[in-house]
């Protein structure tokens, strides 16, 4: 799951840069004046990527120790009109820079976040069976999906199977549900509701 | 767990097995119950000795197939019995598991977009089992009272299209308990959540029960009523 996170005193900054951000993708975007408030509120994401004006070192490392199971890049929000390098950030970006620069920062990781994600949270699915549940999730039925991934209906049948065993999930709304939470199934252009 | 008997302590039997006691509620009684055999609160509440002891081993022992002896008990009793459970779930089982999920929802310190999803899940799953109860009492309880009453076969329906048309309702009950169980993230009030699965586990076994006496007692009992008449 990709989450964005932006830590700033400005509030103005802070409504600006999720402007920019929402134009451009479609992700969760949570924002903290401090971080304090940050530490003490749990954002629930695998991969966050943070925007911070932040630029002491003891700070951004209990940014990125904030919870240890979480993957965090963080980018510096600086703002001198041009880039200036610091070694502890994973990136730095400039409050003057234009969105297309944005743009080109987050997009990276975001795409990063998706090929991990698939990678390691759901390990226990073979790619094959993560295709099968895509199409089970979107309500084809075995022949359909057969056709779709030129596989046979038996091998549909037998990955559909194996799917269950490893999730313990057998109705096709509760494969959904999995699917969703899971990034397997991509709910940007289809309303998660209609799903299930 | 052992087979009750005619004869044991009532009280006994409850306190060793506190699922029976939504079970007691339907046949209306109450606790309160001193040192009565199960013979004798039958008695005093007027309910078929027989069919509540089929009907209490039902719960008690998960394998128990009731030997059918028709003459035992009516199936008008059956029907009544299975009616006033569909009446618990509605009204009580169903909108307290949904409060708990509700409370569960708020308890989120964060937006957790998996409880959400799984409040959706519930919502789908309660539709789809008042559906199925509203079709049995529409469907199939109204045509063995008719078949009760007229002593008639009929040519459109029998017992063996319910037989081969009644699905499943607990299967998603438990893909409920294997979602928060295993797969989404634990950004909510644990005591909640806890709350949650252990009613749901309760709700799962009286389900399935249910289901169990409507297929193995009511089912059999009809079948043997529509073999005796004639269309
Ligand atoms: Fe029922
Ligand atoms: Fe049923």
């Amino acid at each position: 799951m990709k989450k964005i996170v932006i830590i700033h005193s400005s509030s103005i900054i802070c409504r600006g840069l999720t402007d920019v951000i929402k134009g451009y993708f479609n992700v969760d975007v949570f924002v903290f004046p401090s971080v304090e408030e940050f530490i003490s509120r749990k954002v629930d994401a695998r991969k966050l990527i943070v925007f911070t004006e932040h630029a002491e070192n003891i700070i951004i490392s209990q940014i990125r120790n904030q919870d240890a199971a979480k993957e965090v890049v963080i980018i510096q929000l600086h703002n001198k009109s041009e880039s200036i390098e610091n070694t502890c950030f994973d990136s730095s970006i400039s409050i003057w820079a234009e969105p297309a620069d944005f743009y080109n920062i987050i997009h990276p990781q975001l795409a990063a976040a998706e090929t991990h994600s698939n990678e390691i949270e759901n390990s226990n699915l073979t790619i094959r069976e993560k295709d099968v549940l895509r199409e089970v999730s979107t309500g084809l039925t075995n022949k359909e999906i057969a056709e779709k991934l030129h596989i046979s209906i038996h091998t549909v049948i037998s990955h559909r199977k194996n799917i269950t065993a490893k999730l313990g999930i057998k109705s096709i709304s509760g494969l959904t549900v999995y699917a969703i939470i899971n990034n397997i199934v991509d709910t940007n252009s289809i309303d998660p509701n209609s799903l299930i | 767990m052992s087979i009750i008997k005619a004869t044991d302590v009532f009280a006994e039997v409850i306190e060793s097995n506190t699922q029976l006691l939504p079970v007691i509620n339907r046949f209306n009684i109450s606790l309160g119950l001193d040192n009565q055999t199960v013979e004798e609160i039958c008695k005093k509440v007027d309910i078929n000795l027989n069919f509540f002891l089929a009907i209490l081993n039902t719960y008690q022992n998960p394998n128990y197939f009731h030997k059918l002896n028709p003459n035992d008990y009516s199936i008008l009793e059956v029907v009544n019995y299975l009616k006033k459970t569909h009446a618990y779930y509605i009204n009580y089982a169903l909108p307290k598991l949904e409060k708990i999920l509700q409370t569960l929802n708020v308890s989120c310190q964060v937006h957790n977009g998996a409880v959400k999803l799984i409040h959706t899940f519930y919502q789908k799953y309660k539709e789809e089992l008042i559906a199925h109860i509203e079709d049995e009492e529409s469907r199939v309880f109204t045509y063995i009272g008719r078949l009760v009453e007229t002593q008639k076969k009929e040519s459109d329906f029998s017992i063996l299209t319910f037989e081969k048309e009644h699905t499943n309702v607990e299967e998603k009950i438990n893909d409920l308990k294997t979602l928060i169980v295993r797969h989404i993230p634990p950004t909510y009030n644990q005591n909640v959540a806890n709350d949650f699965l252990i009613e749901l586990s309760r709700f799962e076994k009286d389900i399935s029960d249910h289901a169990r006496i409507e297929d193995n007692l009511l089912i059999p009992m009809v079948k043997h009523i529509e073999n005796t008449l004639s269309v």
